[in-house]
């Protein structure tokens, strides 16, 4: 339980690998949302980085506060060595179980339409 | 751009923490960028997030262990169980609806009609004056009484005078909608302060003004909102044109607000649709001190009590005797709260159904009380099973909490269809002169008071086995056999039930005493025969009836036209007719009498009739003769009276060929040549006063009412009346026909709709009670069933075992009866001037009434009592 990675965490951390110092509210769920297509609630984006912090797999700070946001400060999200490992042990299981069963899929997505 | 206030509120109350303002931040932030490109889509975005981020981030606090999916849980198997036991289920839900939805009704008209301020400005300082009636209550008054009154009383601030007056519109301003058949409209001639008195301004146009309340300028009109859409749709134009009334051009000078309650016409004569300025000065003809027909308000001045202000005007009015002593003679003065004035009548009604719907919701809850205890109690294995497997003592009453909830929920959803077709239903059934009824809804606050008390009952009584119980051993319940209710517990449901068949017993008194009232008062000899009589009111008013003869003529020819209808045997014309509603009595001024020539004579209510109006109404003769068509303008003035007004004037001596001046002590004299039998003029509860006969042709009245007695049911020849009527006095509009049989039967609806509500409620009453006797024998007899399989093993005849129930059952029948008739006795005085020809502590009706009672909750516990001495020893021994 302790390792494993949730689909929405795994897409958490592969939106904070690829932002890098960019990373905090708005732009991990416009990653989310612009690469997926599902649009989420900041709400859920939240929960699930505590949760990530709480495991240790991410850390946070708080950064200047902006006009934008109404004075509000950006609370900035990074991914950590913890997080990078499971992240790679998620995808490297997701391969796996993947190899082979693609065509599959594709075929099960036409039949069902 | 800002973001949308409501859904950022919720956020920031929903959300904690650090978590706050980093959502709210992203949020804001968010916005800003897409409100840029599409601001409606943004801020739905914003609604659609918000949702999202509140739903996603919503957590019980901590120390809250019941969870939501428990709470499911739970109620899915309330549902469950109560699906399970439909009988139990359906008596519920039906006594809390008949409960929650008969108060909320009663609740609410009471409201509507007595709790609710009047719709006045500062209404505590508004009174009502006049010169008492019989009652002592304020009646009419002269214009000078009024003016003298107003003017020398300091505590009145001011003050209005009031008169009836029927307005036919008989066209409206050219191209307008307004012109079309003539109609006949209640109207009210009032001061022109009238509505500056009462604190109301016209929605269109001005109000009156000084100059337009005076003898030759009074020919202004001020609209109601609903005859201005209804004749004239509604349209602004009309405001400062003219409108035709009797021929005549009134300038309309404007239109009452929609909300405008007119309580005062409504109560004096009829709710206004047209107001003019009573114009009157002290040339007015009718203006005079004796001229007794208005009726008038005040408001008084600001911290003056109405107790001073009564005194003040007592001692004007003792100045005004002396000053004049021929008009007034002793004629007091007095004052009362227009409050009490409007709505005084009505409350002693009002009062008895509020008690009558308080005991049914008592009873109500003490049978959803009784029906929980018993059916928790047989519950004990259940719960003592799932205590036994685990469930927390929070859990077991969670669960009970929410069947209770589930049960008062149903109740409430089925009681306020109730309380919505109780409102409707009572509002169609009452009298019609109720004040304010039609405005009458469902109170929302009303229906949260009763769904707040039943669910009190359920959860009080619904828990309370939970909380004894799920502290217990379970073993001990599980343990078979073992039966341990507590004895509080079945002397509560005891109590519970007595309590019951006492308040049924007091509710079915008043009704009984309803039901003899009404058996008596349609009983009483009115004087006339009600039976197959058509009436007519009709007003000869405008310039073609100016002339007493054109009226006349006019009059003959209907007249003449009516009785030449097949079915019709007579057909007269009257100025009032009994139970009619009006009133108009002349100071009989007899000739050597002490009294005659002051202004206490005796007063007589005078009919000026068509000489075939005795054999209409069927009135005897007594003495002399009627009324005959000999007595015409220009022969002698002759009156024929009733016994009664012989009694009062000549009494032990006889009045024939007597001679009297009318109405006043200047008028004509008048010889007396019949006596004729009393009729009941005000209502048929009413001694009959004493009245008077004169002839149309020697006294012409300009609104009369036009009775024909036909051979068959009357209403079958209303249509040809009317058209007679239309036909022979054109612009004369004649008011809608009624039978004198309806009017017999309005006369006494208020003492029908009392009769028909507690009869109602005492129905209701009495079949709760009775599901409440039957649920706590049953319930008896099922836990002792076991005791019953031992004594009937041991040679108790069966017999024995029923006659051991229904002595039990008997004892608290008893008790609940002992209390009932002592709490009817007591409590069925409030009934008072409802009453007629019985006592309200009337010995055979409380003894009838009782009998009743102790038959029904006999019946009731005959089931389960035979239930009782069928059980079988061995089965019953061998059940646990």
């Amino acid at each position: 339980m302790a390792n494993f990675l949730g689909e929405f965490e795994q897409l958490i951390l592969f939106a904070l690998l690829r932002l890098g110092d960019e990373a905090y509210g708005v732009t991990v769920r416009d990653e989310i949302e612009s690469r997926t297509g599902r649009e989420i609630s900041a709400g859920a984006v939240y929960t699930a980085l505590e949760r990530l912090e709480a495991r240790g797999f991410v850390s946070s700070w708080f950064g200047e506060p902006t006009a934008a946001r109404g004075g509000r400060r950006k609370r900035h999200y990074r991914i950590e060595p913890a997080g990078q490992r499971a992240l790679r042990r998620a995808y490297e299981g997701v391969q796996s179980m993947a190899r082979g069963v693609r065509i599959k899929i594709a075929k099960a997505e036409v039949s069902s339409r | 751009m800002k973001p949308p206030i409501l859904p950022r509120a919720l956020l920031l109350l929903c959300l904690r923490g650090v978590a706050r303002e980093a959502i709210v931040g992203d949020l804001d932030e968010g916005f800003a960028t897409r409100a840029a490109r599409d601001p409606r889509e943004a801020r739905r975005w914003y609604w659609r997030q918000t949702v999202g981020s509140i739903g996603s981030r919503w957590r019980p606090p901590p120390h809250f262990s019941w969870r939501l999916s428990d709470l499911w849980q739970d109620v899915r198997f309330g549902g469950r169980t109560l699906r399970r036991s439909p009988g139990f289920t359906a008596v519920a839900i039906a006594t809390l609806a008949i409960g929650i939805g008969g108060t909320t009704a009663v609740f609410s008209l009471l409201h509507a009609v007595l709790l609710r301020p009047l719709p006045f400005a500062d209404p505590d300082r508004l009174v009502a004056i006049g010169h008492p009636d019989a009652t002592g209550r304020p009646s009419n008054l002269g214009y000078l009484t009024f003016r003298d009154w107003r003017d020398r009383t300091r505590a009145i601030e001011d003050a209005a005078a009031i008169r009836t007056w029927l307005a036919t519109i008989t066209d409206g301003p050219a191209g307008t909608a307004g012109s079309g058949e003539p109609e006949r409209v209640p109207a009210v001639r009032v001061s022109w302060n009238f509505f500056r008195l009462l604190g109301v301004a016209p929605a269109l146009g001005r109000d009156f003004r000084p100059e337009d309340d005076r003898p030759e300028a009074w020919r202004v009109v001020l609209l109601s909102d609903g005859l201005w859409r209804r004749r004239f749709g509604a349209d602004p134009v009309i405001v400062g044109r003219s409108i035709g009334i009797h021929g005549r051009q009134y300038l309309v000078a404007g239109v009452m607000p929609s909300t405008l309650e007119e309580l005062v016409s409504a109560h004096y004569y009829a709710p206004a649709e047209i107001w003019a300025p009573i114009g009157y000065d002290e040339t007015t003809q009718d203006a005079c001190r004796s001229c007794q027909h208005l009726n008038a308000i005040a408001r008084l001045r600001p911290g003056v009590s109405i107790e001073a202000a009564r005194a003040e005007l007592a001692t004007v009015q003792s100045a005004l005797q002396r000053q004049f002593p021929v008009d007034y003679g002793s004629t007091p003065a007095t004052m009362r709260g227009l409050r009490d004035e409007l709505l005084g009548d009505i409350r002693p009604l009002l009062l008895v159904l509020f008690g009558a719907v308080s005991a049914v919701l008592l009873i109500v809850c003490a049978n959803i009380a009784s029906l929980l205890l018993a059916r928790s109690a047989s519950r004990d294995q259940e719960l003592a099973v799932r205590c036994a497997l685990g469930a927390s003592r929070g859990r077991v009453i969670a669960q009970l909490l929410t069947e209770s909830l589930l049960l008062s929920a149903l109740g409430g959803v089925a009681g306020a269809l109730v309380a919505e077709i109780g409102v409707a239903a009572i509002v169609t059934a009452a009298p019609a002169d109720v004040p304010r009824l039609a405005a009458a809804g469902i109170d929302a606050r009303m229906f949260a008071f009763s769904l707040g008390i039943s669910l009190i009952a359920g959860l009080a009584f619904g828990l309370a086995p939970a909380l004894g119980g799920s502290s217990r051993d379970p073993q001990l319940s599980l343990r078979a056999g073992q039966r341990h209710t507590a004895d509080s517990t079945r002397w509560g449901r005891r109590a519970l039930v007595a309590g019951e068949v006492a308040m049924a017993i007091v509710l079915l008194a008043g009704a009984g005493l309803m039901i003899r009232t009404m058996r008596n008062l349609l009983h009483v000899d009115p004087g006339f025969d009600s039976r197959n009589v058509l009436t007519l009111d009709l007003a000869f008013v405008g310039p073609a009836y100016a002339e007493d003869p054109a009226v006349l003529a006019t009059q003959m020819r209907i007249l003449d036209g009516v009785r030449a209808l097949p079915g019709v045997e007579a057909a007269a014309f009257a100025s009032q007719i009994p139970l009619g509603g009006n009133m108009d009595t002349w100071g009989f001024h007899a000739e050597g009498h002490p009294l005659s020539g002051s202004a206490d004579a005796p007063s007589v209510e005078r009919y000026g009739v068509s000489p075939e109006y005795f054999n209409v109404m069927r009135i005897p003769l007594k003495r002399g003769r009627r009324l005959a068509s000999a007595d015409r303008t220009d022969s002698a003035r002759v009156v024929v009276i009733s016994e009664a007004a012989a009694e009062l004037v000549w009494p032990g001596q006889d009045p024939l060929n007597r001679r009297v001046r009318m109405p006043g002590i200047k008028g004509p004299w008048y010889t007396v040549v019949g006596v004729v039998g009393n009729v009941r003029h005000y209502e048929l509860s009413a001694a009959p006063t004493p009245q008077m006969y004169v002839t149309e042709s020697q006294v012409i009245d300009s609104f009369v009412t036009l009775t024909v007695r036909t051979t068959g049911d009357p209403r079958g020849v209303a249509s040809a009346v009317r058209s007679i009527v239309i036909r022979e006095a054109p612009g004369v509009a004649p008011a809608a026909a009624a039978t004198l049989d309806e009017l017999v039967s309005k006369s006494v609806r208020t003492q029908r709709f009392a009769m028909m509500l507690l009869g109602l409620f005492s129905g209701v009453a009495l079949t709760l009670a009775m599901v409440g006797v039957y649920g706590t024998v049953a319930y008896s007899v099922a836990r002792r069933t076991r005791e019953f399989g031992v004594r009937l093993a041991l040679g108790a005849r069966r017999a024995d075992i029923g006659r051991l129930v229904l002595a039990e059952a008997a004892r608290v029948l008893a008790i609940g009866i002992i209390v009932g008739a002592l709490a009817a006795i007591a409590l069925t005085r409030l009934l008072g001037t409802l009453l007629y020809g019985v006592s309200p502590s009337d010995p055979w009706t409380l003894a009838a009434i009782v009998l009743v009672v102790a038959a029904a909750t006999f019946v009731a516990q005959l089931t389960p009592a035979l239930r009782a001495t069928w059980v079988d020893p061995t089965t019953a021994l061998q059940a646990e």
